[in-house]
């Protein structure tokens, strides 16, 4: 029901008023001076004013002003009721916040008609008010479940972080570093570099198909298959590295055995099956730290960049199948040797394949042309360099794919 | 990325156009599902507009032909432009699929 104050200081004024719109189904409220008026508008909130103009306390325009800056929370339709028809005396009552006049005497024809539009005005105006609070009330619960969902992904990008090679431990003779930027929170990049025995140091690179939460339940899982239980372990009894899980653990015994015997294991355990098609692309690579005879199988993934000492720069490997695609895929292995202040890149395409505001890609050239440059500086800097041209190419800080780089230098002291 | 197809004969040509990337993926695999129920197993992949394929893209290719295999059909594999068939040939694909070097050819190879 909608409620209608009539402010009026004429008493039989207010009665008729209160007559036809209790009849007409209006909830009637009545006073008989604008302030009197004015404490009812703010105790009980009637939808629409019907006020005369001319009072002797506070005129209607006056009470129309402060309801305007009231500013209630919903909307009060006001009416001003006039015996003044001059024009300039209609532009005064709308600028001071009326809605509508009915000139005085009213005939109750009109003052039905006019009441039924103020009615129409006030229903639409809840309807509205009541679908703004449903959509508050569904954004309100959206955040607050994006938030949860933030804050488990920005925890699980922690996680993830926490299974990269530590840069501060010290491998024997190798310096490394590496760049690791996920598109969004956590990644299907993952990689390692660790001794397996003391002759023995493993490293590897892989990109799961897609990005997001799929793809790194996966890369998270490779990860812990792949690593050695405790890394940087030296001289602790190794020699193998298992999966707890895997039924067969001949095939995951990854340490001694060539990277492409790894690949075909991975291969068969992993195989993609259904609707999903997930797999991995994935450089994996042992140096004999002896002599530096490095042998590394190319799944699916691009191929290294060997920086000979001097600078020079090369691709090495000419491609492999990816792993968990195809069943009967076989793997090769690619030796060369690693020399004494040398340096290999392993990277994830989400590099060579950025694409900068004109859709062009980033490519392996510009990659190459970024390493070559880098030849004299440490590690560190050359990544930096790598993802500020990176970001230039870009023209911004986000990337649509997963950005991973492992770099590893050879030191010239030692071997 | 658009793909449309058309009737030659006993080969259905598929044709694609722009990025093969994790969008065009699922519509590629729903083309191919519809062409499976129509009993349309054998299959030209014009793929001459394609200037792009990603990882999700050789996924669904991959997974297009081992359901077009499962029915006794085939996909064979034309028209592609030097850089994707350089990806082909980094990820080994190029062994898996049958490659022709334009529509016409892989429709004449029998």
């Amino acid at each position: 029901m909608i409620t209608v104050l009539c402010v009026d200081d004429q008493k039989h004024i207010t009665d008729v008023l209160s007559r036809y719109l209790t009849k007409w189904g209006y909830l009637v409220l009545v006073a008989s001076d604008g302030e009197t008026g004015w404490d009812i508008i703010q105790k009980n909130r009637p939808e629409i004013v019907l006020t005369d103009w001319l009072m002797p306390d506070l005129e209607g325009p006056d009470l129309c002003r402060r309801v305007r800056s009231a500013g209630f929370p919903g909307y009060t339709y006001m009416i001003l009721l006039t015996a003044k028809s001059d024009k300039e005396d209609l532009v005064l009552g709308m600028e001071a916040g009326a809605d509508d006049f009915i000139s005085k005497p009213f005939e109750i024809g009109e003052l039905k008609v006019r009441l039924n539009a103020a009615a129409r005005m006030v229903r639409l105006e809840r309807q509205l008010t009541q679908a703004n609070s449903e959509l508050d009330e569904k954004n309100l619960a959206l955040n607050e479940m994006y938030d949860s969902v933030k804050i488990d992904l920005e925890a699980a990008a922690q996680i993830q972080l926490t299974l990269l090679p530590d840069r501060n431990v010290s491998l024997p003779g190798f310096h490394f570093d590496w760049l690791f930027s996920p598109s969004t929170f956590i990644a299907g990049d993952i990689f390692n570099i660790f001794p397996v025995d003391s002759n023995h140091l493993n490293f590897y690179l892989i990109d799961v198909s897609g990005h997001g939460i799929p793809a790194a339940l996966l890369s998270t899982t490779l990860s812990r298959v792949l690593s050695p239980q405790s890394h940087f372990t030296i001289n602790g009894p190794l020699g193998q590295t298992y999966c707890d899980t895997c039924e067969n653990r001949q095939d995951l015994i990854v340490s001694l055995n060539s990277p492409a015997h790894v690949a075909l294991a991975l291969n068969k355990q992993f195989m993609s099956d259904g609707e999903q098609m997930q797999y991995f692309t994935m450089l994996y690579g042992s140096v004999d730290l002896r002599d530096g005879t490095t042998t590394i199988t190319q799944a699916g993934h691009p191929s290294p960049v060997y920086q000979a000492p001097g600078g020079e720069v090369r691709t090495i490997g000419g491609g492999g199948f990816p792993i968990g695609l195809i069943p009967e895929a076989d793997f090769e292995d690619v030796s060369f040797r690693f020399e004494a202040g040398g340096r290999l890149y392993l990277y994830s395409d989400g590099i060579t394949e950025c694409r900068g505001a004109t859709g062009t890609m980033f490519g392996e050239k510009a990659l190459l042309d970024v390493l070559r440059a880098g030849w004299n500086q440490p590690l560190r800097e050359v990544i930096d360099r790598l993802r500020s041209e990176l970001a230039v190419h870009r023209g911004s800080d986000s990337f649509d794919d997963d950005l991973s780089l492992l770099a590893i230098e050879r030191m010239e002291d030692r071997i | 990325m658009s793909i449309t197809h058309n009737q030659e004969g006993v080969f259905t040509i598929v044709s694609m156009a722009g990025r093969f990337d994790a969008l065009c993926a699922r519509e590629f695999k729903s083309v191919i599902s519809l062409l499976l129920e129509a009993d349309k197993k054998r299959i030209i992949l014009d793929m001459a507009q394609v200037n792009f394929i990603d990882s999700s893209g050789m996924g669904a290719l991959v997974g297009g032909l081992r359901g077009v295999a499962k029915e006794g059909g085939e996909i064979r594999i034309a028209g592609l432009i030097p850089e994707v068939h350089t990806i082909f040939e980094l990820t080994r694909l190029h062994r898996i699929f049958d490659i022709y070097e334009t529509t016409a050819a892989a429709l004449a190879a029998g």
